[in-house]
């Protein structure tokens, strides 16, 4: 185990050895993976041994998102413009613009954002 | 020099194992008196003048590989033990490795990598290059004595003769080296193995001591030696292996925290072995590749990391369709054919490209992140002039510090990708002279704060928001040039007028909204009998609509006395006394129901009462929407 524990990190979860019984240490197949996974607590816990960084969101989730958002925010920009066609200039609100326009683009910048990253470019 | 050394080698190492069964390559290896993997634990003890030093050689390249057992017979003790090379082998020394094996037989524990350096040391003759390698544990006392394994890769030092060949012609090599081991101290026993890819051999040179058996020539053993012995050996062999040369090797390692690595290799190619005369036949070469274009290659491998996604292959023209991708769950395999066969002298350049999982290469260690990627190609067999990788960091990473297992030429740059505003941090690494012992793992150490990954959301949010923002400015903008214009001044009222109808036309949707609420309050009496709360209703009611009343008399006074309103005036008043109508008949239905109400009257005779008027009302209130809808259209 000590000397394991000086092998890097991931020599110890992928080592295939580690699977074979020992002929001279009849210790069970079970006991075998509790020391093993005793082994990797402690490297776990002893190194602090690296962890692999992922997405913040599933890679797989793209592509609804960017759906799911492109049309909310679509929506949004829709209600905006007949907003602006619809009511003449001395009763229209700015704040209810701006918020309007504010919320649509929140939607629109991350629905293309995912749509960006489901095809391939990643930013 | 007071150390006598032996060397010795060993088939134990799995990469000599790899470079044997590689049979495209040449290898030279020094045979002992015993032949065959002969040593273990018990040749090491048996003596110091057992011993055999190994070299393979493949491509262009020449590994050599030896297992030296060096004793110390002087009086001091020693640290470190010198490698010395001809100076026309040294230039071309691209890979030195000195690694000890502790322990014996099968106890063999993992080998410790010596440290070696260049050294230049004084009583050395001007023509070698002299390396050292430290030995472990304060050296090497009287009389004991240390076994390595030394791992050597030359670059460009196999010659092709002759130079130019034509198509059918097959390529023949010539490989120089001295079939004594050069060093500086005496040694005891060594010999030397060449071997070759093919049994034909053109020429070599006999020595005493010399075998050929198959594909492997033996110089040796040889005993006793004086320090710099050296006898030249020349061994001219057939062999058609590629000779891929990159001249050089861009390697751009692209780091998205949004889930990729993306890697793309720009590689400029060449044939590196004898060059062709003559004309090229591509009838000749498909219908015979094996006899007209042995020494051409006509595709290469590359082994990518397994879940490699988003591969291409293409070049300056777009697209090259001839490759093929399999996978499996340890690797990825990519075949590539250049656009033609490539023969000796001939170049392509080309790029690939691939995307790799962001959490198989990018781990997070005590408030770091490191990227932990390989540095070499991964096409197998290539050897590289120049190699830069250049790792692009995201934005907003800082505290960059790289780790690499040999060195290399380091500087920083900044990439301009998609949606930057201050660049994106690159780390350069150069190194010349790569061949695949350095397809090593590297890492890149930064640090990074998990908002700045917000930054690429909020530069599209805010593209966005400036686009509705012009939206905005444009609609409310005067764009007109005169403003006392009579067409000018004419729009502008009616664009008074206009907001004046909106107005007035809320105010009555807001009193229809009234006459609802009243009608509701009528329901509610019908079903609770409550007359006290029908009363609150009508007594809020009222006051409502007094209010509204009151609203819509300044705007009628502002329509009346503007002349663009002429036309809609009429229909306005019209829509204003209507509803005025209406509200009337509905206070007196009102009043009647819930005075029948209070005199207990039935719910039959009301219905009677009020049905006149209930028409009336229908009628009215539809007057009321079409005037209503008729004003919206303008």
């Amino acid at each position: 185990m000590v000397k394991s524990m000086n092998r890097p990190f991931n020599s110890i979860l992928f080592d295939s050895h580690l699977n074979h019984r020992h002929p001279l240490f009849p210790i069970s197949w079970i006991h075998f993976s509790v020391l093993r996974f005793v082994t990797f607590l402690l490297v776990v816990y002893t190194m602090q041994a690296p962890k692999g960084i992922a997405s913040p969101v599933p890679i797989s989730w793209y592509p609804t998102l960017s759906v799911l958002m492109l049309a909310i925010g679509l929506v949004i920009t829709a209600s905006f413009f007949i907003y602006e066609a619809t009511s003449s200039r001395r009763n229209r609100s700015l704040a209810k613009e701006l918020f309007t326009g504010a919320v649509a683009s929140i939607f629109l910048g991350f629905g293309s954002l995912f749509l960006l990253l489901s095809c391939g470019i990643y930013v | 020099m007071g150390v006598c050394c032996t060397y010795t080698n060993s088939h134990a190492s799995p990469r000599d194992d790899r470079a044997l069964a590689h049979e495209d390559g040449v290898s030279v290896r020094p045979a002992g008196p015993r032949g065959g993997p002969a040593l273990d634990s018990g040749a090491l003890r048996s003596g110091v003048d057992q011993g055999r030093s190994a070299l393979y050689r493949f491509l262009l390249l020449e590994f050599s590989h030896c297992l030296m057992k060096v004793e110390n017979t002087g009086k001091d003790s020693v640290s470190e033990v010198l490698l010395v090379f001809p100076e026309r082998q040294a230039k071309n020394l691209a890979y030195l490795t000195a690694l000890s094996s502790t322990g014996k037989g099968k106890a063999k524990t993992a080998a410790v990598n010596l440290p070696v350096k260049n050294v230049n040391s004084e009583g050395m003759p001007p023509a070698l290059v002299a390396y050292s390698v430290s030995l472990p544990e304060g050296g090497l006392g009287k009389g004991e004595s240390f076994t390595f394994d030394v791992s050597v890769v030359f670059t460009h030092s196999l010659q092709p003769f002759p130079e130019k060949i034509t198509q059918a012609d097959t390529q023949l090599l010539v490989f120089e080296e001295s079939a004594y081991f050069l060093s500086p101290y005496a040694v005891k026993v060594q010999s030397l193995t060449v071997k070759l890819p093919h049994p034909r051999v053109e020429s070599y040179t006999k020595l005493e001591n010399t075998k050929i058996q198959g594909s492997e020539i033996k110089y040796g053993p040889y005993e006793n030696l004086a320090p710099f012995s050296y006898s030249p050996i020349v061994v001219h062999f057939e062999s058609n292996q590629p000779f891929v040369v990159a001249r050089e090797l861009v390697r751009e390692i692209e780091v998205s925290h949004w889930g990729n690595v993306q890697v793309t290799e720009n590689y400029d190619l060449v044939h590196g072995g004898s060059q062709i005369k003559g004309e090229f036949s591509r009838l000749d070469y498909q219908a015979r590749p094996h006899i007209r274009g042995a020494a051409a290659f006509r595709n290469l491998i590359a082994k990518l990391p397994p879940r490699a996604h988003s591969v291409y292959y293409r070049d300056a023209i777009g697209n090259i369709s001839t490759s093929h991708l399999w996978g499996d769950a340890r690797k990825t395999e990519l075949e590539i054919e250049p656009r033609y066969p490539m023969f000796g002298g001939w170049r392509t350049a080309f790029t690939i490209g691939y995307g790799l999982p962001l959490q198989d290469f990018l781990f997070k260690s005590g408030g770091k992140r490191f990227l932990n990627i390989s540095f070499g190609s991964p096409i197998s067999e290539i050897i590289i002039d120049t190699l830069i990788v250049k790792v692009v960091l995201p934005e907003g990473s800082r505290d960059i510090s790289v780790s690499t297992p040999f060195p290399v030429k380091q500087w920083e740059e900044t990439k301009f990708s998609h949606l930057d505003v201050v660049g994106r941090p690159v780390v350069a690494l150069e190194k010349s002279k790569v061949v695949p012992e350095h397809d090593q793992y590297f890492q890149v150490y930064y640090k990074f704060n998990s908002i700045s990954m917000l930054r690429e959301p909020i530069m599209l949010i805010s593209g966005f928001f400036f686009l509705f923002v012009a939206c905005i400015v444009y609609v409310h903008a005067d764009l007109s040039i005169s403003k006392s214009s009579a067409s000018y001044l004419a729009k502008v009222q009616w664009e008074e007028v206009q907001s004046v109808i909106q107005q007035v036309n809320n105010l009555i949707n807001r009193c229809l909204t009234v006459h609802d609420k009243l009608d509701a309050s009528l329901r509610d009496l019908s079903r609770t009998g409550d007359v006290q709360a029908c009363k609150t209703a009508r007594k809020q009611a009222d006051g409502l609509l007094k209010e509204l009343s009151k609203e819509l008399k300044p705007l009628l006074s502002i329509l009346q006395t503007s002349p663009q309103a002429v036309q809609i005036l009429p229909k306005v008043e019209e829509l204003v006394v209507k509803e005025k109508e209406l509200q009337d008949k509905l206070m007196v239905k009102h009043t009647t129901v819930v005075e029948c109400y209070e005199k207990k009257v039935s719910g039959r005779e009301i219905e009677n009462r009020i049905a006149s008027q209930q028409n009336k009302i229908t009628a009215l209130r539809q007057e009321v929407d079409d005037l209503l809808d008729f004003i919206d259209e303008l």
